[in-house]
Parts: C-alpha cells; sequence; structure tokens
C-alpha cells in the first residue's frame, strides 16, 4: 500500500510540474480522439490543439467533417485521385473510398450508402458525412449540443510486437559502409541500421533529433553545437560519444576513404565548407579543425560561412554515425561488416540472394515492432510479382507491364506518395546545331504530349511539372505558367527557327530502362520533322556519352536527398557538377552559392525562384516533364509502411497485425 | 597417361595467359568507364571522375596495368573487385556452393530425362514413344529458359504451392531452377543420344552381336549403349562446363547467388578485376573438364590412346 501511494504521488507530482516523459512504448493501446466545433478553424487531436483550414459545416442539417484533416489525426493513408474525383483512406487495413457528389461508397470493396454525398467546398477541402466515416472506420462520434462540437473517438489497434516482414531490393547492394556510395539502395539500408545527428519523419523531411536530442546555432550562423544522447549503443556495445561522430565525419574528408570518391564528400560536404575540411581531403592535415568534441557528448561543427542546408544533409543516410572502434578493427572489410546504432543490425548477408535485418532490442527509441525484416534480392521483374502472389513477399513495386492488373487485384492494399523527383529532358546547347536556337527547344516541348505519355506509359503514377521543383518543396512556385501540348505552335516555331522540315537528333538511352517513354518522345518529335536517332546503349557506355555531353537531347531524372532547394539547384546546374550540356553560367553558380548562403528559407525562394525561370523559361535549357508517385501493394497485414518522398523507406515503425 | 595430362596442364598456362591477355586489350577497347559506371547520375562530375580513376589505378599507362595483374595473378592475387571491393577470388568462391548444387541438379535431372528419352526413342525407332520424345525435346530445345522457369514457378509454386517461386535457402529450393535447366539439357541430350545409337547400332559387331543370340538388353547396354556414349559424354562435358560458368538467366529468375550472374554483371559494370577474375576462373573449367572428357573417351573407348 505504501509503496503505491508513493508511486501515486511521484506520478501526480511529475504530472503537475510537467516533467512528465512518455514511456518509450510501442504497444500502446489508446484512444484517439478528434474533437472539432462546427464553424470554428480549432480542433483537438488528443487535446493538442490544431488548426483547421476547413472547419466542419452543417450542409442540409448533415454534419460534414474535413476528409483529409481527420484521416491525418488517424494516421490513415488519405489519397485523392483527381481523375476519378474520388477520396480513400487506408486505415489499419481498412479500405474506404468515397466519391465526390456521389452517396455511395465503396468499404473494403463492398458498396455502402452515406446519408449526403461527399463535396468540395470552397477551400478546396473535401468535407464527408461524420455519421459514415465514424463508422466505416469503426470509431464513434458524439455530439454536444450545447457546443455544437463534434466529437470522434478510434480505438487504435495494439501494436503488434513480432514478426518478420519480408521485403525485396531489385539489385544487389555493394555493402553496409554508408559513405560508399549514394544509391538508394545504400540509403536503405543504411537507414535501418544506422543513426545519424539528426534524423526525418516517416513520412516527409521534417528533421527530428535523433543521436543529437537538440542543437544550437552561434549567432553568426556559422558554429552548430550538438548535444548527444548518453544513452546510445553500437551493436557491439560500445558507446555511441562525441569521437564517434568526429571520426564518422573526418572519414570523409580522408583521401583514401570511400567518401573520397563516391559523391558522399563532393556532393553533400564540399558545398558545406567545414572548416579544415578542404585541408585534410588535400593531405594537408591530418584532422578537421572545425569539427571540435567539446566533451563525450558535446561536438561542433564550424562552418567557413552559414550554409541553410546543413541540418538537411545531416540526416542523409550516408552520415550514419559509424563506431570509431568498429571500423578501425574491421579496416578494408568494415562494408561486410557494419556496425551501427540503429533500430536494427545486419543479422546475415548473402550477395545476389537476401539480407535479414534483426530488431536491435537495445535501441535507444525502444525496439522495433518487428523482430526483422528479410530483404530478398530480386531482379527479376516477374518474380518479384509472382513471390507477392504467393505470399513470399509483403511488399511489391508494381512494374509498369502488368501495373493495371495488380493494382486492380489488390485495391484495397494500393499505397501511392509523391516523390522527390523532377523528370525532364535535357538539351545539349554547347554542341553545335539546331538545338542552339530556343525556338527549336520551344518547339520540342509544344510537341510533346505529357498527359498522354504519363497516362499510358506510366499509369498515372506523376504529376506533370511546371519547373523544377516539385510540389512540397519550399521553393515550389505554383505560379509558374507551366507548358501544354500545342502541335500548331511547334510547327509555327520550327518554321521561325529556319527547320521547317527538321533534321535529326541524337539521343541516348540505356537498355531495358524507360524504352517506353524514349519511344514515345521518338514518335512526339516525329510530328514536327525531327527524326530522333536513339543510342540504345549499355549503362558504360550511357554514362560515358552523357558525362561527355556526347548527345543531343536526353531523357533524366533526378531525385532529392534532402528537401532543400539547394538540392536541386547545386548538382544539376552548377559548374563542373552534373551539367555538360552548356548550361551552367558564372551569374547563376554565383546565384546557387548565395541563395545557399542564407540561412532564411523566405530570403532563399526568391533567389531559386528566379534562377528556375531563368533556366527553364528563358533559356529552355531543359523541358520539365514530370514528378512522379512511387506506388507499392502491400499485404493487408503489414502497418505503417511508409513511402518516403525521397524512396527510403524506414522498417522502424512498421508492424504485422494479426 | 600421365605425361599426356601433365602436358594438357602445362598448356592451360599459356591458355591462361592468352586468355587474359585479349581479355585485358577487349576491355580497353571496348567504349565505357568503370569510373563512370560506379559514379552513375554523378558520372558528369569530372572532378570526382579523375579522382576515382586515381584511385582505382586506371589513369596509368596501359602496359603499367597490365604488368601489375600480371605480377598480381603470379602472387595468386586477381585483385579487388571495383564495385563489391571484396577480393575477385573471395567473390567467385563464395558462390560456388550455389552453383555446384544448381548444375548437378540440373545434370542429374537432365541426364535422367535426356538418356532414358534418347535411348527408347532409338530402339523404338518412328515408334510413338520417338515421336513423343523428339517432339518433347524439338520443344526443350527451343523454349526460353526464362519462360520455362516462369511456368513452373506459376504452376509449381504459385498454384500449387508445393515450392518457393524463388530463393535459395533449402534442398527443396533446388527442385524448380534443376528441373527448368534439367528438362532444357535432357532435350539435347536425348537427341545427341538418340542419333548417336542409331548410328552405332547399323556397326557390324551390333549384328555379330545379335547373330551369336545374345539377348537385345545385351546388346543395346554393353555393345552398343557404350559405343554411342562418346560424343554424348562431348556433349554433357560442355554444358557442365557452361553450368558451372553460365546459368545466369535461371540464377536471376530464381534469386540464386551462383557464378554466372555475378560474372555476367560484372562485363556489364566494367568491373575489370571481377572480368579478368572470371575468365580465368571459366577458363580453367573448360579445360579442366575438356581434360576429363578426353580422359573418359580412353576408358569407353579402349582403341583411343594418348601416349
Amino acid at each position: 500500500m505504501e509503496a503505491k501511494r508513493v508511486i501515486s504521488l511521484v506520478l501526480t507530482i511529475a504530472l503537475v510540474l510537467g516533467i512528465w516523459v512518455a514511456p518509450v512504448n510501442v504497444a500502446a493501446d489508446q484512444d484517439a480522439i478528434i474533437s472539432m466545433t462546427i464553424g470554428s478553424a480549432k480542433a483537438y487531436v488528443n487535446l493538442v490543439p490544431k488548426t483547421l483550414d476547413q472547419p466542419p459545416v452543417i450542409i442540409n442539417g448533415r454534419t460534414m467533417v474535413p476528409f483529409r484533416f481527420i484521416g491525418e489525426a488517424l494516421d490513415a493513408f488519405v489519397d485523392y485521385d483527381p481523375t476519378n474525383k474520388t477520396v480513400s483512406y487506408v486505415l489499419e487495413g481498412n479500405n474506404i473510398t468515397l466519391k465526390i457528389g456521389s452517396t455511395t461508397a465503396t468499404v473494403n470493396g463492398v458498396s455502402k450508402t452515406l446519408e449526403a454525398a461527399p463535396v468540395i467546398l470552397k477551400t478546396g477541402r473535401t468535407v464527408v458525412p461524420v455519421r459514415f466515416i465514424s463508422e466505416a472506420i469503426g470509431a464513434t462520434v458524439g455530439w454536444d449540443a450545447k457546443t455544437h462540437t463534434v466529437s470522434i473517438t478510434f480505438r487504435k489497434e495494439v501494436v503488434v510486437i513480432g514478426g518478420i516482414l519480408h521485403d525485396y531490393n531489385g539489385g544487389d547492394l555493394d555493402g553496409f559502409d554508408p559513405q560508399s556510395n549514394t544509391n538508394l539502395l545504400l540509403f536503405n539500408a543504411c537507414r535501418q541500421i544506422y543513426s545519424n545527428l539528426v534524423t526525418v519523419g516517416y513520412k516527409d523531411f521534417t528533421i527530428m533529433p535523433d543521436a543529437a536530442k537538440s542543437w544550437d546555432t552561434s549567432t553568426d550562423g556559422k558554429t552548430i553545437t550538438f548535444h548527444l544522447r548518453n544513452d546510445i549503443y553500437f551493436s557491439d556495445g560500445t558507446k555511441l560519444i562525441a569521437n564517434d561522430v568526429k571520426f564518422t565525419f573526418e572519414r570523409c574528408f580522408d583521401p583514401n576513404g570511400p567518401a573520397y570518391t563516391s559523391g558522399v564528400l563532393d556532393y553533400y560536404l564540399t558545398p558545406v565548407k567545414i572548416v579544415g575540411g578542404q585541408a585534410k581531403a588535400d593531405g594537408k592535415a591530418s584532422a578537421v579543425s572545425g569539427i571540435k568534441v567539446l566533451d563525450d557528448y558535446t561536438i561542433s561543427f564550424t562552418l567557413e560561412q552559414p550554409f541553410a542546408p546543413f541540418i538537411q544533409i545531416l540526416a542523409i543516410p550516408a552520415f550514419g554515425i559509424l563506431s570509431e572502434k568498429a571500423v578501425t578493427k574491421m579496416g578494408d572489410t568494415y562494408f561486410a561488416h557494419p556496425v551501427g546504432s540503429g533500430p536494427f543490425y545486419v543479422k546475415e548477408w548473402q550477395r545476389g540472394s537476401h539480407i535479414l535485418y534483426a530488431a536491435n532490442l537495445k535501441y535507444f527509441k525502444g525496439r522495433p515492432a518487428l523482430d526483422g525484416v528479410h530483404v530478398d534480392i530480386v531482379e527479376d521483374e516477374n518474380t518479384q510479382v509472382l513471390k507477392f502472389k504467393k505470399g513470399e513477399l509483403d511488399v511489391l513495386y508494381p512494374p509498369l507491364a502488368q501495373y493495371d492488373e495488380l493494382v486492380k487485384t489488390y485495391a484495397t492494399n494500393v499505397y501511392k506518395t509523391a516523390d522527390m523527383s523532377y523528370y525532364r529532358i535535357d538539351f545539349n546547347i554547347k554542341r553545335k546545331g539546331p538545338l542552339q536556337d530556343i525556338r527549336v527547344r520551344q518547339a520540342i516541348g509544344y510537341a510533346i504530349n505529357r498527359e498522354q505519355i504519363l497516362a499510358k506509359i506510366l499509369k498515372g503514377q506523376g504529376y506533370l511539372a511546371k519547373g523544377i521543383f516539385p510540389p512540397g518543396l519550399p521553393a515550389y512556385n505554383a505560379t509558374l505558367p507551366g507548358f501544354s501540348y500545342d502541335l500548331a505552335k511547334a510547327k509555327q516555331l520550327m518554321i521561325d527557327a529556319g527547320y521547317p522540315n527538321g533534321f535529326s537528333l541524337e539521343m541516348v538511352m540505356r537498355s531495358g530502362r524507360m524504352e517506353d517513354e524514349h519511344l514515345a518522345f521518338q514518335e512526339a518529335l516525329k510530328q514536327i520533322g525531327i527524326t530522333v536517332n536513339l543510342k540504345k546503349l549499355d549503362s558504360a557506355t550511357y554514362w560515358q556519352l552523357l558525362g561527355a555531353g556526347e548527345t543531343d537531347i536526353a531523357y533524366r531524372n533526378w531525385y532529392a536527398d534532402f528537401a532543400d532547394p539547394d538540392n536541386f539547384m547545386a548538382p544539376l546546374y552548377h559548374t563542373g557538377t552534373d551539367s555538360n550540356m552548356g548550361w551552367a553560367k558564372p551569374e547563376y553558380d554565383a546565384i546557387i552559392e548565395k541563395a545557399a548562403k542564407l540561412t532564411r528559407m523566405s530570403d532563399r525562394i526568391p533567389l531559386y525562384q528566379d534562377l528556375e525561370k531563368k533556366l527553364i523559361y528563358q533559356d529552355a535549357v531543359q523541358f520539365p516533364l514530370w514528378n512522379t508517385i512511387t506506388t507499392v501493394i502491400l499485404n493487408p497485414k503489414v502497418r505503417n509502411y511508409y513511402l518516403h518522398p525521397s524512396g527510403v523507406v524506414a522498417y522502424y515503425p512498421v508492424y504485422l497485425a494479426h | 597417361m600421365r605425361n599426356y595430362i601433365i602436358r594438357r596442364l602445362l598448356l592451360l598456362i599459356l591458355v591462361l595467359w592468352g586468355v587474359t591477355l585479349v581479355t585485358f586489350i577487349l576491355m580497353h577497347v571496348v567504349p565505357g568507364d568503370p569510373a563512370k559506371v560506379l559514379l552513375g547520375k554523378l558520372s558528369g562530375n569530372e572532378v570526382l571522375v579523375t579522382k576515382l580513376r586515381h584511385q582505382l589505378g586506371l589513369d596509368k599507362p596501359l602496359v603499367v596495368q597490365y604488368f601489375e595483374f600480371v605480377k598480381g595473378v603470379l602472387r595468386g592475387d586477381l585483385g579487388n573487385s571495383y564495385k563489391f571491393k571484396a577480393s575477385v577470388m573471395s567473390l567467385i568462391l563464395e558462390r560456388m556452393p550455389a552453383t555446384i548444387k544448381l548444375t548437378f541438379g540440373a545434370l542429374i535431372i537432365g541426364l535422367l530425362i535426356g538418356l532414358s528419352s534418347g535411348i527408347i526413342s532409338a530402339v523404338r525407332r518412328y515408334s510413338v514413344w520417338d515421336t513423343f520424345s523428339m517432339l518433347f525435346a524439338f520443344i526443350g530445345v527451343s523454349m526460353p529458359v526464362f519462360w520455362l522457369a516462369m511456368l513452373l514457378q506459376l504452376f509449381f509454386a504459385v498454384k500449387l504451392g508445393w515450392f518457393h517461386v524463388s530463393g535459395f535457402e533449402g534442398l527443396r529450393d533446388l527442385v524448380l531452377p534443376s528441373v527448368t535447366l534439367g528438362l532444357i539439357y535432357s532435350a539435347s541430350i536425348a537427341r545427341m543420344t538418340r542419333s548417336s545409337i542409331l548410328e552405332v547400332i547399323r556397326m557390324d559387331y551390333v549384328r555379330t552381336a545379335r547373330a551369336k543370340g545374345a539377348p537385345e538388353r545385351i546388346v543395346i547396354f554393353r555393345h552398343v549403349f557404350r559405343n554411342a556414349l562418346i560424343p554424348v559424354v562431348t556433349l554433357i562435358g560442355m554444358q557442365f562446363g557452361g553450368l558451372l560458368t553460365g546459368a545466369a538467366l535461371t540464377e536471376t529468375v530464381f534469386q540464386i547467388p551462383g557464378v554466372g550472374k555475378l560474372l555476367i554483371n560484372s562485363t556489364l559494370d566494367l568491373d575489370y578485376p571481377m572480368i579478368q577474375g572470371g575468365v580465368i576462373f571459366v577458363a580453367i573449367i573448360f579445360v579442366l573438364i575438356n581434360l576429363f572428357v578426353d580422359i573418359l573417351y580412353a576408358y569407353l573407348d579402349p582403341t583411343i590412346r594418348y601416349d
């Protein structure tokens, strides 16, 4: 009795003083309560205040509530399909689809009748009848007539601990050294096995603490000090301390280290300009003077000048914190014996066959729900599909060839997320020839029917792009005029440019990669008399020619590693980086460099948007095509498998329902 | 015989030197830069390409690169794979178990089906059996391996649920890929066996055997089959080598970590050390198998002598 009283006293004091620390308990069984008042923008989710851009309303005597808000509050997967005018939730394995203006809805494939049809209001938000949506998801509705408050109580499913998720990779990984490559396969692996100083959300690029519990920036913006947690252990049992962080970043500058030639240094760290970094990379210093260990749990980075994207860059999986002891001990074979402090560790790795990740039961944020993840290496698309159908895989990224059939068969388990990607046609304006005339480049753009290619070939997995930055990125410019398919205009531009009968062009492509799109471009340009000679090449020759700028046009894409406009500008348009097509100009370089130095996003956005207009509309060096969407089909028992705009999936929140 | 074997093995060294030199020249003649393949989408960055070429030693004169390679080989060091960073030797060795299992699995099935249907159709020439097994052989020879693999996956794994679609974790997983390859190989073995037996069966000594009243079973197995085996053994030897070095398609479809896929990918990636290592490996396999087949000839046909 006595002990119980003491505990409750301590708990009460803790509550009163507000020092309550939420226990790390992934198996929390709790209700989600959403309360909203008619006509009020103020809402509460589990007593946390939220602002609504569309308050609940009463239409014809029915209470209508904002669809997206409720879904997101309950952690549902919310989707809007503009072509079919439908809105849908996937919540804990239940799929609910409503059609705008229709009183018939589909719940897990069964038709149901609504008391009122969903409508899109002036705010652009969809509202749905509260009674129906609550019942469809299995929630209860409360109504307070006095205050006109509606509350939705949803009992969340209990997170199940245990089980193995069966995922796959389409290609072979070359190891687990985070600094050795910049490809998605490695990033995906590192996201599971390492901790970074900071990390990003599971669904977006929101920066969250990781190994560093907090950080502060000096007033001049040049020194950033990180305060590390003191309860992090590597999978080999050693404690993670500031020296490991210092070791990790200094290794990036080592001329004999993997980062030196993998792009990790050149693309991510060199632009950051950490004091003393270049000296170490040039072999003139053994340490990086700008990285200082203040004590075991405090480390500071001093930059030559403020660099806005720095924190975002630290969250890239390439900067997973290494154990100095493990890396030193393993030497050249570290890539095969990784030691991290993330939610999982590599238990088994067989090249060409599979990777087995096992749960790190001592993970500092609490053990993952899954016991492990078995990642098969399945290169053959058909085998991927068959394995999913048989239940050997829980996850399937439907191949285009079988997309329609698969999405139809598994309609209630399809999830889509917009990528942070940019697909475009590159024009080589360095080469002498018709492409030096801007009217020709514009004509090519007008001759391509993007809607049709997107719908027919890419199965609608994308949005038409108006510029370089995809929606969701801070610098995205919704006010750009965009482009439309206009064959007459394209033909006129060709005549104006002096090519009424067209000419021929060279276009490189990799065999077996996006062939249908290339053929569609070839067809499109035939309409304005341009003969496209497609050069179907192996990867080696393709990169050789592209790197040397030896093609007239190219169909290319870029996926952002971090959500900063700089990650589109610097790698694509700065001198000496990816551009070998003659676009780069010293004045553009200066804008890119200047924008990265400013710390306030609001100051940077106009610079980026202005440069975007110059490159795409004034110079027309590229023709923007689309920003893609990734589709995944999941086994109905898989929960919280969130597609991330970067393409890197975190296995930590995933669990398997019974 | 011993001298013959020693002579053949000495010849192997010459063969190895020849193939590696040809490969070395070919690798550098074909367009493409391994550094750019490794860097992929970053390959437009000249600074990075230069640094990586230096790290890989690709900026040295070709002659120097060749002598360094030869020096390494003489010390038993084939170098490290550009892509996997691990030593070429270890990469090939770690994939051998899967390849060997698959090879023997395929060979057993190929021989069982191929030899028996070949013999039956030769002995019962123009019968229903003959027509059936030759039709079967015809389909087997013309069917693409990935297509057959897919049909087997669809029926036995997805529909009946007897096997995994792909993967290589237990003996059971060996069945579908072995059957795939075995069926394809059995087709050519059957055809070869049939025509070879039909040739031998007309020989005088067969007629003699029959004339002296030997039972048909003895005639076929003692007099005909053994003599008919020589071209069949040659074919099997070649197939054995092919299986050990290049079942890449089957490996891809069934997700088997074998040598074939490793070697194919290394050529696509321009992974020079891996390509050279692979070529040496393939050459050794083929020289040894040819030697073994030649020795087997002498055993099958005592009139063949090598000294």
